[in-house]
Formats: structure tokens, C-alpha cells, sequence
């Protein structure tokens, strides 16, 4: 099993390095590529939301990220120090009014490309899990 | 990522290489926007490089292709991998837009 933990500065900037990170702890287990491309997507997602919407770019505040890769097993958090928000809030990006809009899909893509997604902490923490093997 | 720009029948085609992402995504705005400033009102963007998109990507292409409609131009999608279709279909993007599985299709 490999764990990291790992603390990001708020720029947009952090998240490239952040996920080149994963990549290549993902690679040394051998995962697919159709498996990694899942999970990066939803971590990048999760990144972008931390930064941009949980911490609004505020260089003073910090995204902490954590993941644990077994065989078996991807576990990822990622933490913001916002306001949080209501996760059950959203508005669904597959309604009618929705669909068409240009943004809004970044917390639906991370539910869709793993396996296991929670909130915790109003909203400043999710938990995902991808299970690389069945 | 890179973007090389060609015309065939008629259609500004955009060949674009890498990733649309949310580090990528406002260069093919820029190149977008170019494109309706120079009355090019129908476009096809090949997907045959793109190995990668995010929900930053999908936001810019959804922008781009209210922006041509608003222009009463076309906007067809080509070329797109499995994977990065998969993005497309679980948010019904593949809906709304024009998807052809290969250039030929999206000329005619």
C-alpha cells in the first residue's frame, strides 16, 4: 500500500503537480488506463472545486489531499478550509434547464467516475473510492 | 495542446492534440472566438488527437457552441475516443451536441 499526503497552495497552478503525483503511483500498480483516466478526472474535479469554489483562490487558505493505493483499491480525500456548502443542493446538470449550461458538472462527474463518493465536514471534505480490481 | 486550423468544404476544421482541460480549454476559446470574428460560422473541432477532457473542456465547448449558434452557425464534434466520449454521454452532452464518429460524416 502507498500513502500520501500532500498540502496545495490555492492557484490553479497546484493541481498539475498534484495529479502527475497520483499518475505515477497509480502506474506502479499497474492500473488500466480506462481506470486511471476515471480517477483522475473526479480527483481533478475535486481539486478544481477545493480551489476555486471551497477556498475562492485565497492563497492564504490550503487544500489538503491524501490517497491510499492498495491492490485492490484507490482512496482519495481532499480537503478545502472554505465556508463549505450543501452538496445535496446542486442543481442537477442533466435537468432540462441544465443540460445546456455551460458549467455546474464537476461534483456529478466525480460520482459518475467512481466508485464511492461522500461529503463530510459541510461540505469542505470528500472521500472517493475507486476500486482498481475486483 | 495544440490547435492547427484547415478548411474543407466550406468548414474551418480544428485539429486539436492533447487535452482540453481546465489549463487548455482557454486557448481553444481564443481560437474559437477568432474564428466568429473572421464570419467562419461553420466548424468542425476533430477530436483524433484529444486523449483527455474535463468539466472545464466540456464549459468551454458548451460557451463555443452557444456562441455560434448565436451567430446562426454549426458546430460538429468528430473523431472523439471512447473514453472521452464517455465524459460526453454521462453528462447527456452527446445530446446537445453534434457528435459524428469520423470527419466524412461531419463535412456532409
Amino acid at each position: 500500500m502507498s500513502k500520501v499526503n500532500l498540502a496545495l497552495e490555492s492557484r490553479i497552478s497546484a493541481i498539475k503537480k498534484a495529479v502527475n503525483l497520483l499518475l505515477e503511483g497509480l502506474k506502479k500498480y499497474k492500473v488500466s488506463d480506462d481506470i486511471i483516466f476515471d480517477i483522475r478526472i473526479a480527483f481533478e474535479e475535486a481539486l478544481i472545486n477545493a480551489i476555486k469554489h471551497g477556498n475562492k483562490l485565497n492563497k492564504k487558505l490550503k487544500v489538503f489531499v491524501s490517497w491510499e493505493i492498495s491492490s485492490r483499491q484507490v482512496a482519495i480525500t481532499v480537503s478545502d478550509e472554505g465556508k463549505g456548502f450543501n452538496h445535496r443542493r446542486l442543481p442537477d446538470p442533466l435537468a432540462k434547464e441544465n443540460v445546456g449550461k455551460p458549467g455546474g458538472r464537476g461534483v456529478f462527474i466525480m460520482r459518475q467516475f467512481m466508485d464511492k463518493v461522500s461529503f463530510l465536514d459541510c461540505g469542505r471534505t470528500v472521500k472517493m473510492i475507486k476500486l482498481i480490481r475486483k | 495542446m495544440q490547435i492547427k486550423r484547415r478548411q474543407l468544404n466550406g468548414f474551418e476544421v480544428l485539429d486539436i492534440t492533447g487535452e482540453i482541460n481546465f489549463d487548455t480549454s482557454p486557448a481553444l476559446r481564443n481560437t474559437f472566438i477568432k474564428l466568429i470574428e473572421e464570419k467562419k460560422n461553420k466548424v468542425i473541432i476533430n477530436f483524433n488527437g484529444v486523449s483527455y477532457i474535463d468539466s472545464s473542456g466540456l464549459a468551454t465547448l458548451v460557451e463555443l457552441l452557444q456562441k455560434i449558434k448565436s451567430h446562426s452557425g454549426v458546430l460538429k464534434l468528430c473523431n472523439i475516443s471512447p473514453k472521452v466520449k464517455s465524459v460526453f454521454e454521462v453528462t447527456k452532452l452527446d445530446k446537445i451536441f453534434n457528435i459524428l464518429s469520423c470527419e466524412e460524416d461531419a463535412l456532409k
